[in-house]
């Protein structure tokens, strides 16, 4: 066997598998953690999650509509990036208005979670109603050719190749490139800020302890001088903010879509189920492990066996363990073996 | 509608007053919400494009202007399509269909309503044998190509370009499927090798996975079988951003502008199939869409333009908007002898008919029925050269 | 039934009837007619939920696997089979199925043999033991099952409707409706038994998933089922209207003219109107099993373990069993109306089910309604399916309306061009703000739990 091969079969695994499932996997982390946020905090599967997402990426095309009509272009650091602010802020006043006015009163009321879990769904209707309603039923492209001062400009969505050009000149046959996009880079980079400033905020500032205290027993959180209404806004805020990159994050990797993120709302579920309910950062480990199911059981392994076993096996039909169209049952079929196997989850989160 | 007259009463009636004769509902299935909502606001804007160009030209049979009244079928809830179509049908009293959509809503919306109603079905978009096959009275007809031709057409012109070996990815549903059943049994027939075949499911984000599985097999052509603004174009992108594919062909669902705009000139050499006869009558079409400020793109949209042509020419030649004599009076202006009218020149047509004329309906699209009322109809060949889809080949 | 609740039953009721005519007098009245059927099997899907969550408080969030399963079930057993197919692969299949039967049977025999008998097999070696089985099983399998089902799938069929698939069993439609219940009651013997220990939100999103594990498989398995290619027509138990047309043609004499039914929708109202007879008996005789079982000491039993389940686990009653008893039940009644469903609308197409229209909509019927009450759930069903149906004529009606209003009154105004497509979301939203309403201002649903 060549070193080159085992390069060629290394870089490969890494590029189609890995790195793909990080991408997907990046989207579900950033929303499993608002999800189990709420779940932890507010006791609730928040159905109306996904289309807060949605709703996010739409208020960032606008603007990033806007900007690139007046003539801003900023590349590499994509325009979109510039109207996500927007998007954050127009994404928490949604999240804020729906709690002040739909669940503050089931709060108030001590409603069962089921009461929640239905009034969220009713939620999810209206918000994918007036998403398309306002919005239109169209997809809509990030990248686009903007046209200002009758000058017309294109940006390109770029990309970044890694082509490994030392190792090409020292191993013959080396062929395999990593493959990264600008939208892609930029996912990572938010995610890891992301997560990496909830877990300082969570673990290192007033408020986060709080939202940990009430997380744990609101009780005693309030008994202890806590202002849980308080945690629930920040709360609010939090999941608002990370459903917003998210949004914004995918539809510029991918196109935004009016269903742009009802389909993700399952696999982010079972990411903060799996991960145990309150627990941010096993929400992030369901979510990698959803994603890296998802990846690996639809993952053709003829072209490794190839670079690693040539001609000794018969190989024209696919090595998947999963034929793709199963696909989006994976995650489900490991979530409820994890259920089975640890109710709670895999960190041992709360018990509603 | 009732209560739709009595607004209009209370909201516009000064508007209506200037409109000679009654006006002559055309009902219009549309898909609004559901899967394939994106493509549905298009295909309902070609068929409003031919409205307006029917009405301006003065109507039909003595001045009646058509009105298009919609309704959702949301494309897969056969319960929701029955009662949209029972509702064009026996509350709207329409003289006939443009619809449904997917396959699934035509066969339901025709089997609860139409066809017992005796109400002519056009539909732009229902791709699937199923509709071929229905036991229709002869009331359904179509306008959308059938799968199994164009499968067969664009394995021939893949062979023909010295394509040897593909693989393939189809939209889950009636025509992704139609399609690829057609496409795969012809290529391999022909000696083609398809490396890998599969479904992907519409609306998602991510196809990374799926793309470099098929990808595994070692084929460099990706054949794409699904829409343009949807799964289709998701596909092509990522494919090309992973260095997956570097060429791919599809069918009529993937030819549009907006294709290469998002995609760029990566995309050259693409190929596509297409159903018509010339590029003349899709050219003009994509004129009057323009004129009425909005750029076609995407399927099924002439199409939709052909079903409410196809209409109106029938009302004209019968010479009264019952729904009797409509399937009839369809085939007439649809086939030859007669003058032939392409798109745009509906005015003309409507004028030779009502001098008692007859006329061969040809519009943006080529139409043609056979037996079961389908189109057995000639493709365009397209590839994308600099930066624009251009006319390869006519195949017939 | 206590006299604040009659005066409810009377409100809904009296609402029930005001939708209908509208739909009746405004739309027309074989309309009204179609809402009423599509309603009427919709309510024993609610039915079947508001034994789950009214009764027992399951949180039952897969409700559309059990409804997709039911429209199978009429599907496979009302259409004559494709006997091409069958040559081509049938002889495949029964093989690939006697080795799935002997790989379960070793598997079960493994299971029992460590439970009866005197070895003690460590766990971690019977279940090593029962996955390599599992997995060499299907490796034994998985070549013969993909040849046979390419067969089949590419089989030359002389009816081109039925090209694709094994075709069912050719019998009378309602067995099939049955038989809906059955195979959704088998499924959810299974899914209980997974997940029945499960708390409220975890029991929705586990049932969640499985439901589109059920969804995925219908819709992939085209030898089964034919997938997207759709199976039609599915039969109806009573005359459909078309076969009515050709009876009122062949000298049936039916005057409907004194209800306002014109001569050429009298075959299709004599139709629905058979339809509605038979799906309402078959709701009838739910209700009023349910409601016997509500009260007798099951039914006690059930609401006690709901109110308080560990002091009815204190009090010695096997919880988890009771709920499973309840969860299967309950699946019965969604085969069922799920059964009715494709039979009404004569079409089995796997991709219609959708969580939006068959989980959450269904639910929000139950919520409006009044859970814990099957007055409350047939009311929910039948007027949250009339509203689903008439917001659009509604909604087209005011955007439209409002639209001339505008460009009459604002000089130069242009109405959106896809108005029409706007309107149709309103749809979504009308449910959304019942839902939120209802769970507002009536918590217990408009007719609640006595």
């Amino acid at each position: 066997m060549e070193y080159a091969d085992l390069l060629n079969a290394g870089v490969y695994f890494i590029n189609k598998g890995l790195l793909n499932a990080f991408k997907i996997g990046s989207i579900y982390a950033l929303g499993a953690v608002g999800i189990t946020l709420v779940f932890g905090i507010l006791r609730f599967a928040h159905f109306a999650h996904g289309d807060m997402m949605t709703f996010g990426a739409l208020i960032a095309f606008a603007g990033t509509v806007i900007l690139r009509n007046l003539g801003i272009n900023t590349e590499p650091i994509p325009t979109g990036l510039l109207a996500l602010p927007l998007a954050v802020a127009a994404t928490i006043i949604l999240a804020l208005i729906i709690d002040r006015h739909v669940y503050a009163h089931f709060r108030a009321s001590k409603s069962p979670p089921v009461v929640f879990v239905m009034t969220s769904i009713g939620v999810t209707f209206i918000l994918q109603g007036i998403i398309r309603l306002v919005g239109g039923t169209g997809d809509r492209q990030f990248f686009f050719t903007a046209v200002s001062n009758g000058e017309s400009i294109r940006e390109d969505k770029g990309r970044w190749l890694v082509k490994f050009d030392w190792l090409r000149d020292h191993f013959d046959g080396f062929t395999q490139k990593l493959v990264i996009t600008m939208p892609q880079l930029w996912l990572f980079i938010f995610t890891a800020v992301a997560l990496v400033g909830l877990h300082y905020f969570l673990n290192h500032t007033r408020t986060g302890k709080a939202m940990r205290a009430v997380s744990d027993n609101e009780d005693l959180a309030r008994i202890s001088g806590i202002d849980v209404g308080r945690v629930v806004k920040v709360t609010w805020v939090i999941a608002g903010t990370l459903a917003a990159i998210a949004g914004t994050l995918l539809a510029m990797d991918t196109q935004y879509k009016p269903i742009l993120a009802f389909n993700l709302l399952l696999p982010m579920f079972a990411a903060a189920i799996m991960g145990g309910i309150g627990k941010p950062f096993g929400a992030v480990a369901g979510a990698f492990i959803v994603a890296l199911a998802e990846t690996f059981a639809v993952f053709d392994w003829r072209p490794i066996a190839g670079y690693l076993f040539a001609d000794r096996f018969d190989m024209t039909a696919s090595m998947a363990l999963v034929p793709a169209e199963y696909k989006l049952a994976v995650p489900f079929a490991i979530l409820v073996l994890v259920l089975i196997w640890r109710p709670t989850g895999i960190f041992k989160g709360q018990v509603l | 509608m009732k209560i739709k007259q009595l607004t209009l009463a209370i909201a516009g009636s000064a508007l209506l007053a200037g409109a000679a004769g009654a006006d002559v509902k055309v009902g219009a299935l549309m898909a609004f919400t559901g899967p394939i909502e994106s493509l549905t606001v298009g295909i309902n804007r070609g068929a409003e494009v031919a409205a307006k160009e029917i009405n301006d030209a003065g109507g039909v049979v003595g001045g009646n202007k058509i009105e298009l009244v919609s309704a959702d079928t949301t494309c897969v809830d056969a319960s929701a399509a029955s009662a949209a179509a029972d509702r064009l049908v026996n509350a709207e009293k329409v003289a006939a269909i443009v619809g449904a959509l997917c396959s699934g809503a035509t066969i339901a919306a025709a089997n609860s309503a139409a066809i017992q109603s005796g109400v002519v079905m056009v539909s732009p978009a229902s791709t699937s044998p199923a509709v071929t096959s229905l036991d229709d009275n002869d009331l359904v007809f179509r306008t959308a190509p059938s799968d199994a031709r164009q499968g067969q057409v664009l394995s021939d012109v893949l062979l023909g370009e010295g394509i040897k070996s593909v693989a393939v990815t189809y939209i889950n549903n009636d025509y992704g499927k139609g399609f690829n059943d057609a496409f795969t049994a012809a290529y391999t027939a022909a000696g083609g090798t398809v490396t890998g075949s599969q479904a992907h499911e519409d609306g998602k984000a991510d196809y990374r996975a799926e793309i470099s599985a098929l990808a595994a097999g070692g084929a460099d052509v990706l054949v794409v079988l699904a829409y343009l603004d949807g799964s289709g174009q998701t596909i092509i992108r990522q494919a090309i951003e992973e260095g997956d594919f570097s060429r791919f062909a599809g069918g009529d669902g993937m030819v549009g502008q907006s294709l290469v705009d998002a995609i760029g000139d990566k995309l050259d050499g693409m190929i596509a199939t297409q159903p018509g006869g010339d590029n003349e009558g899709t050219d003009t079409f994509k004129a009057i869409a323009e004129a009425n400020g909005w750029t076609v793109d995407g399927p099924y949209q002439a199409e939709a333009y052909d079903a409410v042509a196809l209409i109106a020419l029938a009302m004209q030649s019968k010479g009264n908007t019952d729904r009797e004599g409509m399937a009839k009076a369809i085939r007439a202006v649809a086939g030859a002898p007669g003058e032939e009218i392409k798109a745009g020149e509906l005015a003309r047509g409507l004028k030779i008919l009502a001098d008692g004329g007859e006329v061969n309906y040809q519009g943006a699209t080529s139409v043609e029925f056979d037996d079961a009322g389908d189109p057995p109809g000639s493709y365009l060949v397209m590839k994308v050269t600099g930066g624009k889809f251009e006319q390869q080949a006519v195949v017939k | 039934m206590n006299p604040a609740n009659r005066s409810r039953v009377v409100i809904a009721t009296a609402l029930i009837i005001a939708l209908f005519l509208a739909a009746w007098f405004m739309l027309s009245p074989v309309t009204a007619l179609l809402y009423l059927s599509t309603g009427l099997a919709t309510a024993v899907i609610v039915l079947g939920l508001n034994i789950q969550w009214g009764y027992a408080g399951l949180f039952n969030a897969g409700i559309l696997g059990f409804i997709a399963l039911g429209g199978y079930a009429v599907m496979w057993v009302s259409v004559p089979p494709v006997p091409e197919a069958i040559a081509a692969g049938g002889a495949g299949l029964l093989s690939v199925i006697v080795k799935l039967a002997v790989t379960a049977i070793c598997i079960w025999v493994l299971h029992l043999a460590a439970k009866r008998l005197p070895i003690n097999l460590p766990v971690w070696l019977l279940r090593t033991l029962q996955v390599s089985i599992a997995l060499a099983g299907y490796i034994w399998m998985k070549t013969e099952f993909v040849i046979a089902v390419e067969a089949i799938e590419t089989a030359d069929t002389l009816d081109q409707t039925m090209k694709g698939f094994i075709g069912g069993l050719g019998l009378p439609v309602l067995l099939g409706w049955a038989v809906g219940g059955v195979f959704a009651g088998i499924a959810a013997w299974f899914i209980g038994k997974v997940t029945l220990g499960l708390r409220s939100d975890y029991l929705a999103i586990a049932t969640l998933g499985i439901a589109e594990i059920i969804r995925t498989f219908l819709k992939n398995a085209d030898w089964l089922t034919r997938g997207t290619l759709t199976v039609s027509p599915i039969d109806w138990p009573v005359p459909t209207p078309r076969e009515m047309n050709g009876m009122l043609e062949s000298g049936l004499e039916i005057n409907l003219k004194w209800l306002g039914i014109s001569a050429e929708q009298t075959a299709t109202a004599v139709g629905r109107g058979l339809f509605i007879a038979v799906s309402a008996i078959v709701l009838i005789i739910l209700v009023l099993m349910m409601e016997r079982a509500l009260g007798s000491p099951w039914g006690r039993m059930m609401r006690a373990i709901r109110d308080n389940e560990d002091a009815a686990a204190a009090m010695g009653k096997n919880v988890v069993r009771r709920q499973l008893e309840v969860f299967v039940l309950g699946a019965i009644l969604m085969g069922i109306g799920g059964a009715m469903l494709v039979s009404l609308n004569t079409l089995f197409d796997p991709s219609s089910y959708h969580p939006p229209r068959y989980t959450f909509l269904i639910w929000t019927m139950l919520i409006v309604g009044g859970s814990g009450n099957n007055l409350g759930a047939v009311f929910g069903a039948l007027f949250i399916y009339m509203l689903w149906e008439m917001s659009e004529p509604i909604a087209q009606f005011l955007f439209f309306g409002g639209a001339d209003m505008l460009t009459a009154l604002i000089p130069g105004f242009e109405p959106p061009v896809d108005l029409a497509s706007r309107a149709s979301q309103m749809r979504v939203i009308v449910i959304g703000v019942a839902l939120i309403a209802t769970m507002r201002y009536a918590p217990k649903g408009v007719i609640p739990e006595r």
